[in-house]
């Protein structure tokens, strides 16, 4: 009871003037890309991106944004390849299930850019990681009354040996087999809930 | 005809010449797309597995590149989804479970880039699509030993065209979108001429 007080208290005084977004999950997707014998680009999605951008327009400092993903549902269309990204290998799934990202910084970028500094945890490490997030238009969600819907897409570039992930094949001594580079294209949806329509029941309780 | 055919042909041989077909190692291959969802989001998803071959070396622009792709294979991270473009809604996987896609021109834009048109036949409908396509060095692959490329392929194209109609009634927005970007990335392997008997 006192947890749900803090929450409603902080909830009222933190984001007076901020707009809350909420990820659409079944709407985004985490997809990565890493090269193979340094040449093909070999794609794949990470699982279920959650989380919540809070964007205060007028103090875009004032923005956070805190978003989750499921590794352990990696997909790369090869189910051999998947279990050993599950293992120990590399993600080592049973032990880290979720990746999660904290900004630390947001500053508007250009126009309908965000500049995003955060902390991303992943495989039980934590790195600093910097994107420009792109906002679409608001458009009006035709299946929830009031509510609005955007988009966001980003993209970066991380060292995968940065965050522990750095097997090797042993038929080369380097990353000629899987690549070290690896780029991450986030695609979200964002939901905006609009006021609950008046004859909405109220709450029991 | 006859002279994009003659030019397919010297900008086949001007493209480095090989012994053997490249096949697709289906290991390392991937049809992905994107659709706009409600005009702002990029919805991504892929299709099944990707096999085929790539002779850039044929003199009959058709023989060139041959591509077979699973759509029943297809995965955009929600079950639900997936199901209902599985139906006949959508690609009716049950009658056309394959798409698939044969060169009928491949044109030299650089060293490495091309500019590929051909026939993607997909839920029972054949239309001419291009797409830019972008093509690796050769490198050796250290287990097989095998000579190894990678090409890129991108374009779009207009679901409808293809009778792929559905859309869900909304006045505000459009739903699904019409426009499908498509992006290709393929390894391609080559194997030598088998010898009688080999053991893998």
């Amino acid at each position: 009871m006192k947890n749900l007080i803090a929450v409603a208290v902080l909830a009222l005084s933190s984001f007076a003037s901020a707009a809350e977004w909420t990820i659409e999950t079944n709407h985004a997707t985490a997809g990565f890309t890493v090269k193979h014998l340094t040449v093909t680009s070999v794609t794949g999605t990470l699982g279920s991106v959650t989380g919540k951008l809070s964007y205060d327009e007028k103090n875009v400092d004032k923005s956070t944004l805190t978003a989750s993903i499921e590794v352990k549902d990696l997909y790369t269309g090869n189910p051999k390849r998947d279990d050993h990204l599950k293992s120990p290998d590399f993600f080592d799934v049973a032990k880290h299930p979720t990746a999660t990202f904290t900004s630390t910084k947001i500053a508007a970028g250009a126009p309908n850019k965000l500049k995003v500094e955060g902390n991303l945890t992943m495989h039980g490490v934590t790195k600093p990681v910097s994107f420009e997030a792109e906002l679409s238009g608001e458009v009006d969600h035709p299946m929830i009354p009031n509510a609005k819907a955007r988009a966001a897409t980003a993209s970066f570039t991380v060292n995968r040996d940065d965050f522990g992930l750095n097997w090797q094949s042993k038929a080369t001594d380097s990353y000629f087999v899987v690549g070290r580079e690896v780029k991450v294209d986030l695609n979200v949806e964002l939901v905006k809930m609009g006021a609950p329509a008046a004859k909405a029941a109220p709450a029991k309780k | 005809m006859m002279q994009t055919l003659f030019l397919s042909a010297v900008l086949a041989l001007a493209l480095p010449a090989a012994a053997a077909p490249w096949e697709i190692d289906s290991s390392h291959a991937s049809a992905n797309f994107s659709v706009k969802h409600f005009g702002v989001t990029n919805v991504k998803g892929t299709l099944g597995l990707v096999s085929g071959t790539v002779d850039l070396d044929a003199a009959d622009p058709t023989k060139m590149i041959a591509v077979t792709i699973d759509v029943k294979g297809i995965d955009t991270k929600w079950a639900k989804r997936d199901d209902h473009l599985r139906s006949p809604d959508f690609f009716d996987v049950e009658k056309y479970p394959t798409l698939t896609f044969t060169s009928t021109s491949v044109k030299k834009v650089s060293k490495t880039n091309l500019k590929v048109t051909g026939d993607l036949t997909m839920h029972g409908i054949t239309k001419p699509v291009t797409l830019d396509a972008e093509i690796s060095p050769p490198v050796k692959n250290p287990f097989s030993g095998n000579m190894t490329r990678a090409v890129t392929a991108t374009g779009k194209l207009t679901r409808q065209d293809w009778g792929l109609k559905w859309q869900a009634p909304a006045e505000a927005v459009q739903v699904v979108g019409d426009e499908v970007k498509i992006s290709i990335e393929v390894e391609l392997v080559q194997r030598p001429a088998a010898a009688p008997d080999a053991k893998p």
